[in-house]
């Protein structure tokens, strides 16, 4: 084992190293990685609960006026603040970073927005209830917590679908909407090319008919609720098999198909490996977690375990660009900074990613051409030099950037820093060497 | 913007610049006079809601109360022809098609024909005549055939550069500058540290070029703000009408007006994926839309009449309202032409019909006009490239989708 080694477990597949963390990594680096996703999930601290979030929505519902609504909506804003502050803390502050990585990854996986505003006191509920305590378990607890969650209920408007031949459909004028059946094979199991038709789209929709967030007059505590009334009657035919109308169950076993379907393994570990080992993912990885996730019966620990035994993933040059979420926590975390507050959000804001405001259901893009380019590039140069004086930075950049990323610098990033005209700007110049904006 | 914090950066670009990158570039002219810009509605418009076919008998009962007020009528739509009207929220753009240089088509799309936002927009922006992993945008390659030599020619008003821009010819992208406050040997040394590293080298590069000349046409910018950051937050462009959007579109007509400016430019408006609350959305977004346009053409001035704009979207959208005050995803949408260069003031449109055995597949406005057949006829007369060419290269395997004629006026 060496200082590379633990260098690339503790950078790629975490969030950067902490002074001095290399050191006590080097004896096993893969262990540390193995029993990250072998414990259970920490539990996340102080955040709301999605009841609470639904709670407001229903307080703002039913305000009579713009005058009452207001306080609700201030403590939504406040939800929406206050988690977008911890989604970056749980990075920075994380002791298992790899999998707080996979939680991450999984968030964004299953990209909620607040740019639908029924979302906005969702962000910690969602990634606390629905994705945290699942992100190193079973794949269809996972995608069963996320599909029966408000945040994306709302998100892809099943909150509003109903099944045209229901009894509310017919009372109420109101019908079918595929935003959710159409993402939830396109972008979250299957993938755009695996094997699904238009009718499948709409079959998906009908069955998750009825599939809706708790109301006011449900029982105390319920997030999600199956609304018979809502649901569409009859058969459906769904990837080439008949589901008999049999109310939530269907939606069960959809899921279950989605879940265990070649499709959505290949689809998933396709975007594990591009987004911990290269954007043009190494095929022998592909199909490695491919396999692991079939043979397993989608264990998402056994699958990041693959991921980590990949020898791909241990190659020493760096192939991925550092997103702004990456590189903030990365930076915050070389400074051993215990507690970045709201300035981290609004740092990572101007590097291009607005926390829980990904552009599209398809979530944050994962590719160096996605976020290389001059203005962003721009920002990074600027920021580095600008944050410096905030990071308690009296250290000198060469042993500083080293301690981090081990014994791997190139001559070049050497020459550079060593001629640094200023202690500040070579601090500056550590963040932004090639070396520290990759990964 | 704060002048003298900005009067006090004027070293470091020009310094910073006249190092990294070869003089030439700083003074080169472009290849072409004739502006084009790509305007990208990302989420897919809802074609029939815009541009109201308000003359087929179909419409209103597959719409319902989607379909805006008649003409005539209080906030109602504004006639176009006799057939089609455009939405009210498109009002302002009446008066450009009176004076011949607004050009709406109707019924028109890529090849693309599912239904998939990411694989849409994905054949949109490479041109490409079917998902085959193409990974560089028509943009790019059109660049490449005019010789464009300095970054600066191809442009995206945007953080990220769209895939329709990417590619092997150098482009670059631009938002509003913020004050930085950078020592002034320091950009130097970055682009030391990334000597050997060619990916981050040329993105950097191209970040100090049009930063700095970005900085010389942010001054002239006359737009109003109205209020917050000059820089929109990811995604914030789903309420284009506010005013550092229409300062960014100013300042885009400027970078093209300018001699030494951009020639092919490309804009992003999101938000259209109108789901639910359809009417209440685009009444903003149109609107925003509009002005945006208006805002693009005031800082193009006396450039505009060599300026052709074409505003695209991915796909349209269903036929019939959905169930929940919305449209789901489609096929045929509209395309719109405008600018001074544009031989505009009527209607395009080979119109299928709504009736059911008309939609395509049963649920869609049929497309009728390829969308590459229109990017054609604009860059055949009206940048001057051989059909070719087009037909190769910038829309690969597109020989039978024709351009279509007289979009543009002759010169």
């Amino acid at each position: 084992m060496s200082l590379v080694e633990a260098a690339i477990a503790v950078n790629r597949f975490g969030f950067g190293a902490r002074p001095g963390q290399l050191d006590t990594l080097a004896d096993n680096p893969w262990d540390w990685l193995r029993a990250q996703i072998r414990q259970p999930a920490a539990p996340a601290g102080d955040l709301p609960l999605t009841r609470a979030g639904l709670d407001i929505l229903i307080a703002v519902q039913k305000a009579p006026d713009e005058e009452s609504r207001k306080p609700h909506q201030e403590e939504a804003r406040a939800l929406r603040d206050r988690d977008r502050v911890a989604h970056v803390q749980t990075a920075v502050a994380s002791d298992t970073p790899f999998r707080e990585r996979l939680v991450k990854f999984w968030t964004n996986h299953f990209t909620v927005s607040y740019a639908q505003s029924y979302v906005v006191p969702f962000g910690g509920a969602y990634e606390n209830e629905a994705i945290r305590p699942y992100a190193t378990g079973r794949f269809r607890d996972l995608l069963g917590a996320v599909v029966k969650h408000p945040a994306m209920l709302f998100y892809l408007d099943n909150a509003r679908s109903v099944g045209p031949n229901s009894k509310g459909g017919k009372q109420a004028g109101l019908g079918l909407n595929e935003n959710l059946g159409r993402e939830l094979m396109e972008l979250h199991t299957l993938g755009v090319d695996g094997g699904y038709t238009q009718a499948d789209v709409r079959a998906l929709a009908m069955i998750l008919t009825g599939w809706t967030p708790g109301r006011a007059k449900d029982p105390p505590g319920t997030v999600f609720a199956f609304r018979p009334g809502g649901h569409e009657p009859g058969p459906k035919t769904f990837l080439g098999r008949t589901y008999r109308d049999s109310g939530q169950a269907e939606g069960e076993v959809a899921l279950d198909a989605l879940a265990a379907h070649p499709s959505t393994a290949r689809h998933i570990a396709t975007r594990l490996v591009r987004h911990f080992i290269a954007d043009d993912p190494p095929k022998p990885a592909v199909d490695r977690l491919a396999k692991t996730f079939l043979d397993t019966g989608g264990d998402l620990a056994a699958v990041s375990e693959a991921l980590i035994d990949s020898p791909e993933a241990w190659q020493p040059e760096r192939r991925k660009f550092k997103s702004p979420l990456d590189f903030v926590v990365s930076t915050a975390r070389g400074f051993d900074l215990g507690d970045v507050g709201p300035a981290a959000v609004n740092w990572t804001r101007r590097l291009g990613q607005q926390i829980y405001n990904a552009p599209s259901p398809q979530g944050w893009p994962d590719r160096e051409s996605d976020w290389l380019a001059p203005e962003l590039v721009m920002e990074r140069m600027e920021w580095s030099y600008q944050v410096i004086p905030r990071l308690v930075a009296d250290q000198s950049p060469l042993p500083f950037v080293e301690a981090l990323l081990g014994p791997t610098l190139s001559e070049q990033t050497r020459g550079v820093l060593r001629g640094a005209p200023s202690q500040r700007e070579g601090m500056a110049l550590a963040l932004l060497s090639p070396e520290f904006q990759r990964r | 913007m704060d002048l003298t914090r900005r009067h006090l950066l004027g070293g470091f670009a020009a310094t910073a610049a006249a190092t990294v990158l070869p003089a030439r570039l700083l003074l080169a002219k472009a290849p072409i006079e004739q502006r084009f810009v790509l305007i990208i509605l990302r989420g897919a418009l809802d074609g029939l809601a815009a541009m109201p076919p308000y003359a087929d008998p179909d419409l209103a009962a597959l719409r319902g109360a989607l379909v805006p007020p008649a003409p005539g009528q209080d906030g109602g739509m504004v006639d176009l022809d006799g057939r089609f009207a455009l939405h009210p929220g498109l009002a302002p753009l009446k008066d450009w098609y009176e004076e011949g240089s607004f050009l709406p088509l109707h019924a028109v799309a890529s090849p693309y024909r599912d239904r998939s936002h990411f694989d849409g927009q994905d054949l949109l922006e490479t041109g490409a005549a079917r998902l085959d992993g193409t990974r560089d945008g028509w943009l790019n390659r059109t660049l490449g055939l005019i010789g464009a030599t300095d970054r600066r020619f191809g442009i995206a008003f945007a953080e990220e550069i769209p895939l329709v821009l990417r590619g092997t010819t150098p482009v670059t992208s631009w938002l509003p500058d913020k004050p930085a406050g950078l020592p002034p040997g320091f950009p130097d040394l970055v682009a030391r540290l990334y000597d050997r590293d060619p990916a981050l080298h040329a993105a950097y590069a191209s970040g100090l070029d049009t930063t700095a000349f970005g900085r010389q046409i942010q001054g002239m910018v006359q737009t109003a703000s109205a209020s917050g950051p000059a820089m929109p937050a990811q995604g914030a462009m789903a309420a284009p009408a506010a005013g550092a959007d229409l300062q960014l579109a100013e300042a885009a007509g400027r970078f093209l007006a300018d001699p030494t400016g951009s020639r092919i430019a490309v804009m992003e408006l999101y938000g259209w994926d109108t789901h639910v609350q359809q009417v209440k959305r685009l009444d903003r977004l149109l609107a925003g839309y509009a002005a945006t346009l208006q805002a693009l053409r005031a800082g193009l001035g006396d450039a505009w009449t060599q300026t052709a704009i074409l505003t695209a979207t991915e796909f349209g959208r269903t036929a019939a309202a959905n169930g929940s005050g919305g449209t789901d995803h489609g096929t045929g949408s509209v395309a719109f032409l405008a600018g001074g260069a544009v031989h505009g003031g009527r209607v395009l449109a080979d119109w299928p019909g709504l009736s059911g055995d008309k939609l395509y597949q049963g649920r869609d406005l049929a497309p009728t006009t390829d969308l590459r057949a229109v990017a054609k006829g604009v860059f055949r007369d009206h940048l001057g490239l051989p059909q070719d060419a087009l037909d190769r290269i910038v829309f690969p395997g597109s020989a039978d989708a024709a351009p279509m004629r007289e979009l543009v006026r002759k010169a």
